[in-house]
C-alpha cells in the first residue's frame, strides 16, 4: 500500500510540474522581483529534486503546506472543512442508490419480459444516458422551482441534501440496477433455487438467504470506487447545488496551478479508495466462505 | 404498514425548508467564487478588492462616481518639489477592537508588504515610494515613509505622481493591524467555503445608516442563482460578483428588472507586433476598421455595452477618423487567441466571421484554458489575443500605461514608442488639469494611430437587484455605493 501510495505521489508531482501554466499568472502585472520573492516564499525556486523531497516528506508526515491560492488555508484545512459535507451528501446518495437498485431489480427479475420488467430497463437506460448536469438542472426546475416542494441550492438542512443526493444516486444507481438483475437472473437458473422452492421454504427467505446473499458479492467488488467517487463529491452537482464540498477544490487546484492542494487531494484521494478497496476485499473475505477458507491459515 | 406510515410523515415533515423571516436590513448577494483573499496587502481580483474595501479604509476613499475623497485622515499637504505627502489622521479613527487607528499603522503595513516574508503580489505598487525598491530587494534602510507623531504621517515619493492620491484609494495603502481585525464599515462574522458573513463595525467612525446591518455572500451557480433570486432566497445577482446567464438577459431587459451601471473596463485585442505580417502600422489600423463592434454588442452580449473603437472608457474625444487604403502586403490568415471560458469563445468566432467577410483574413481560433492563455500571452506566442482590461482608478493613465513598455508584463504586444512614454511621464508630473488632459488625449491618439491594441466595447455591469437593494448601487470600478434607503429618509 506505501508503495502504491508513494508510486501515485511521485507520479502527481511530475505531471504537476510538466502541465504548462504559472500559479501567480493572472491579467495583471507582476514584475520580475515580486515573482521571484513570491516563488522563493513558497520554495518553488529550488531545484526539482529538492521540492520532490520536501513533498515526500510532507505528504508523508501529512503537512500539507498552505495553498498558494489561498495562502490563509492550509490543505489540511481545506479537506477537514469541506470533506464532510460531500461525505455525507455521499452517504445519503448511498442510502438512496442502493436499496432502489436492490427492489428495482428484484421486481424487475422476478416479473421478466413482462411491462414492468421493460419499465426498469427504460429507467435503467435513463439513468446511464442523462448526465448528471442535466438530472441536476431537471430535478431544480421541476420539483425546487415549479413545485417548491425543496430549496434551490445551498446546504443548510436536511431538505437542502434531498435534491442533489438524488442527482447523485440516480446514475450509480441506474448501472446497479442492471447489474444486480443480470446476476439475479443468474442465480435464479441455478438448481439450488428451485431445491429451496420445493422445500416450500417462503418467497422472503429465498430472496434474502439465497438470491441477495449470492449476489452481493460481484455487486461488493463495483461498490468500491463507486463509493469513493461518492464519497468526496461531484464537481457538477456541487456546482448546480452550492454544496461546500471537496469536488470543486479538486478541478480549481488544477486550474489554479495549485500545486500543494493538488498533491494533498491527490494523496487524500488514493488514501481513501486503498481503505475503501481493502476494506471490501475483507468484507468479501468474510461474507463467502470459499475465500475463507482457501486463506492460508 | 402503521409504523412505515408515520416514519414517512416524520420524514416528510423533516423535508419541509426552514425559511427564516427575512429582515430588510440583511442583504443577500450571489457569487460566482470563493472569496478567500481578504488581506488588503494580497488582494488581485475584483471580489476580493470589493470584499476588502467594505471591510478596511484608506487614507483616500472614493465617491460613487470613483472620485477620490479623504477618508481615514482628514487633511493632506503637499510639499513645494511635489513629492512628499503629509497625512493628519482623524483622531477619532477606531480599528473594530477599538484601539484607535495610529501613523505607525500605516508605517509597519507599508513595512510588512515590502519585506522579505511579505509574499504579496502587488509590493510593485508600493515602488513609487522613495527607496521602496531597494527596501524590497536589498532590505535597504531610509524607506520614505516616515511617522511624525500618533497621528501624522508622511510618505516621500521618488518622482512627483500627480494621481497618488487616486493611489492611496487602493487597498494596498490599507492599515493592517492583524487578522480579524479591521477598519472599514463592516468586520467579518462567519467565513466558510460557500459563505462569507459580514456585519456592520459599529467601531466605525463614519458610520453611516445607509449601510445594512447584514450582508450574505453566497457562492452559487449562475443559473441557480437566478432561481434563487425569484423565489426571494437571494437578494442581488450579476456583476459585480457574478455573470447572470447570457440567455435569460433578453426576458430580464424585456421585464426591465435589469439594472445598468457603467464599467471601467474595456474588451480589446490584442496584436502581436514582433510578428512580420503584424508590423505594419496600417494593417492593423485595417484590421481594427473591418470589425463591426456593433454586431458583437447587439448579438452576442445582447446590447447595454458600448461598442467603441476608443480604449479608454468614458472618453469625452469622438472615435479616431478613418485611415486610407492599406498599401502593405497583407496577412492571408492570422491565428486569434482566447480564453476558453465564458463569452470569448462566441467572439471570436464572430470576430473570425467578420474579418473573413471583411478583408478576407482566414482567422483561426485558439481557445486555451486561463493559466495557458496567461502564459502565451506573457510569452508573446500568438497573433491576436482577446482579452480585457478594467482600470483601477479614476485617469485614463490606468489604462494607458498598460502599453507603456515592452517590459510591462502587461503589455504583451512587443510595442512600445519614446513618444508615447514622454507623454505619460509628463502626466505623470503634471499637477496641471488641463495640461494632463492634454497630454493624456495626444497619448490615446498616439496609441490608436499605431494599432497594438484593438479596443471592441467599453463593458457595463449588469445586474438585477430586489426591492431590499434599491439604495445600493455600483461605482465604475463595481464596488457598493450604499445611498440612503427610502426606509432612513
Amino acid at each position: 500500500m506505501c508503495i502504491l501510495l508513494f508510486t501515485i505521489a511521485t507520479l502527481t508531482f511530475t505531471f504537476m510540474k510538466t502541465i504548462p501554466g504559472d500559479p501567480f499568472q493572472d491579467e495583471k502585472n507582476i514584475p520580475e522581483e515580486c515573482l521571484k520573492q513570491l516563488r522563493q516564499n513558497f520554495g518553488l525556486n529550488d531545484p526539482l529534486p529538492i521540492q520532490y523531497g520536501r513533498y515526500i516528506k510532507n505528504l508523508f508526515l501529512f503537512r500539507l503546506g498552505p495553498s498558494l491560492k489561498y495562502p490563509s488555508q492550509t490543505v489540511n484545512e481545506i479537506i477537514g472543512q469541506n470533506f464532510l459535507p460531500s461525505f455525507l451528501l455521499g452517504i445519503e446518495a448511498l442510502c438512496i442508490a442502493l436499496p432502489l437498485a436492490f427492489l428495482f431489480a428484484l421486481l424487475s427479475s422476478f416479473f421478466y419480459r413482462r411491462p414492468i420488467d421493460y419499465l426498469f430497463k427504460i429507467i435503467a437506460l435513463l439513468g446511464i444516458s442523462m448526465p448528471s448536469f442535466v438530472i441536476a438542472t431537471l430535478l431544480q426546475y421541476i420539483f425546487a422551482y415549479r413545485l417548491s416542494l425543496f430549496p434551490i441550492a445551498r446546504f443548510d438542512t436536511l431538505s437542502h441534501s434531498i435534491l442533489p443526493a438524488l442527482t447523485l444516486a440516480i446514475g450509480p444507481m441506474a448501472i446497479l440496477l442492471r447489474l444486480i438483475r443480470a446476476q439475479i437472473l443468474e442465480v435464479l437458473n441455478q438448481p439450488y433455487i428451485l431445491v429451496a422452492y420445493s422445500k416450500g421454504l417462503s418467497e422472503q427467505h429465498i430472496i434474502f438467504f439465497h438470491i441477495l446473499k449470492n449476489v452481493s458479492l460481484p455487486i461488493i467488488h463495483y461498490l468500491g470506487p463507486l463509493i469513493t467517487r461518492i464519497l468526496l463529491g461531484s464537481f457538477i452537482v456541487e456546482k448546480i447545488f452550492a454544496i461546500p464540498g471537496l469536488g470543486q477544490w479538486f478541478v480549481n487546484g488544477v486550474l489554479n496551478r495549485d500545486y500543494p492542494l493538488i498533491g494533498g487531494l491527490t494523496l487524500f484521494y488514493s488514501m481513501t479508495l486503498l481503505f475503501v478497496h481493502t476494506g471490501i476485499d475483507l468484507l468479501t473475505m468474510f461474507l463467502d466462505p470459499r475465500i475463507r477458507k482457501s486463506v492460508p491459515a | 404498514m402503521y409504523p412505515l406510515f408515520y416514519s414517512l410523515l416524520i420524514f416528510s415533515l423533516c423535508l419541509s425548508s426552514c425559511q427564516s423571516k427575512r429582515d430588510d436590513k440583511i442583504i443577500r448577494i450571489a457569487t460566482s467564487t470563493d472569496i478567500s483573499q481578504l488581506d488588503p496587502r494580497k488582494a488581485r481580483s475584483l471580489p476580493s478588492l470589493l470584499v476588502t474595501n467594505l471591510l478596511f479604509e484608506g487614507l483616500m476613499k472614493r465617491d460613487k462616481e470613483g472620485h477620490v475623497q479623504c477618508g481615514l485622515c482628514e487633511n493632506v499637504s503637499l510639499s513645494e518639489d511635489k513629492k512628499t505627502y503629509r497625512f493628519f489622521l482623524k483622531k477619532n479613527a477606531l480599528w473594530s477592537n477599538r484601539e484607535p487607528i495610529l501613523a505607525s499603522d500605516f508605517a509597519s503595513t507599508i513595512k510588512s508588504i515590502l519585506g522579505k516574508e511579505g509574499s504579496s503580489p502587488n509590493a510593485h505598487l508600493l515602488f513609487i515610494i522613495k527607496n521602496a525598491k531597494s527596501y524590497y530587494t536589498e532590505s535597504s534602510d531610509d524607506l520614505g515613509v516616515r511617522v511624525l507623531d500618533s497621528h501624522t504621517l508622511e510618505i516621500e515619493l521618488e518622482q512627483p505622481v500627480s494621481h497618488f492620491l487616486e493611489l492611496l484609494s487602493l487597498p494596498i495603502f490599507f492599515p493592517y493591524k492583524a487578522p480579524h481585525i479591521y477598519s472599514g464599515p463592516f468586520c467579518i462574522k462567519k467565513h466558510t467555503s460557500d459563505t462569507l458573513v459580514l456585519e456592520k463595525n459599529s467601531a466605525f467612525s463614519s458610520a453611516s445608516k445607509n449601510y445594512p446591518d447584514t450582508i450574505i455572500f453566497q457562492v452559487t451557480d449562475e443559473n441557480s442563482a437566478l432561481q434563487m433570486f425569484e423565489t426571494g432566497e437571494v437578494d442581488w445577482i450579476g456583476s459585480p460578483l457574478s455573470i447572470l446567464p447570457l440567455d435569460a438577459v433578453p426576458s430580464l431587459q424585456q421585464e426591465k428588472k435589469l439594472s445598468i451601471a457603467p464599467a471601467s473596463g474595456t474588451s480589446i485585442m490584442r496584436v502581436n507586433c514582433t510578428r512580420p505580417y503584424l508590423q505594419s502600422k496600417s494593417f492593423r489600423k485595417k484590421l481594427s476598421q473591418s470589425i463591426e463592434r456593433s454586431d458583437l454588442t447587439e448579438h452576442v452580449l445582447c446590447g447595454d455595452y458600448t461598442p467603441s473603437s476608443r480604449f479608454v472608457p468614458h472618453s469625452l474625444y469622438p472615435p479616431p477618423q478613418s485611415s486610407s487604403e492599406c498599401t502593405c502586403n497583407d496577412a492571408s490568415s492570422l491565428s486569434l487567441l482566447c480564453p476558453s471560458a465564458e463569452i470569448y469563445p462566441k467572439m471570436a468566432q464572430v470576430l473570425q466571421s467578420q474579418l473573413k467577410k471583411n478583408l478576407s483574413l482566414d482567422v483561426h481560433i485558439e481557445l486555451a484554458e486561463s493559466q495557458i492563455f496567461y502564459s502565451r500571452l506573457q510569452k508573446g506566442d500568438f497573433d491576436l489575443a482577446l482579452s480585457s482590461w478594467f482600470g483601477d482608478f479614476t485617469s485614463p493613465l490606468t489604462f494607458l500605461e498598460v502599453f507603456e513598455n515592452i517590459s510591462n508584463g502587461t503589455n504583451s504586444t512587443g510595442w512600445e514608442n519614446s513618444e508615447y512614454k514622454t507623454l505619460l511621464a509628463k502626466t505623470r508630473k503634471s499637477f496641471d488639469t488641463n495640461e494632463r488632459e492634454a497630454f493624456l488625449h495626444n497619448a490615446e491618439e498616439l496609441l490608436l494611430e499605431n494599432s497594438p491594441v484593438i479596443p471592441l466595447y467599453h463593458y457595463v455591469y449588469r445586474y438585477v437587484k430586489n426591492k431590499k437593494c434599491s439604495h445600493i448601487t455600483l461605482d465604475p470600478f463595481g464596488y457598493f455605493v450604499f445611498e440612503e434607503s427610502n426606509a432612513n429618509k
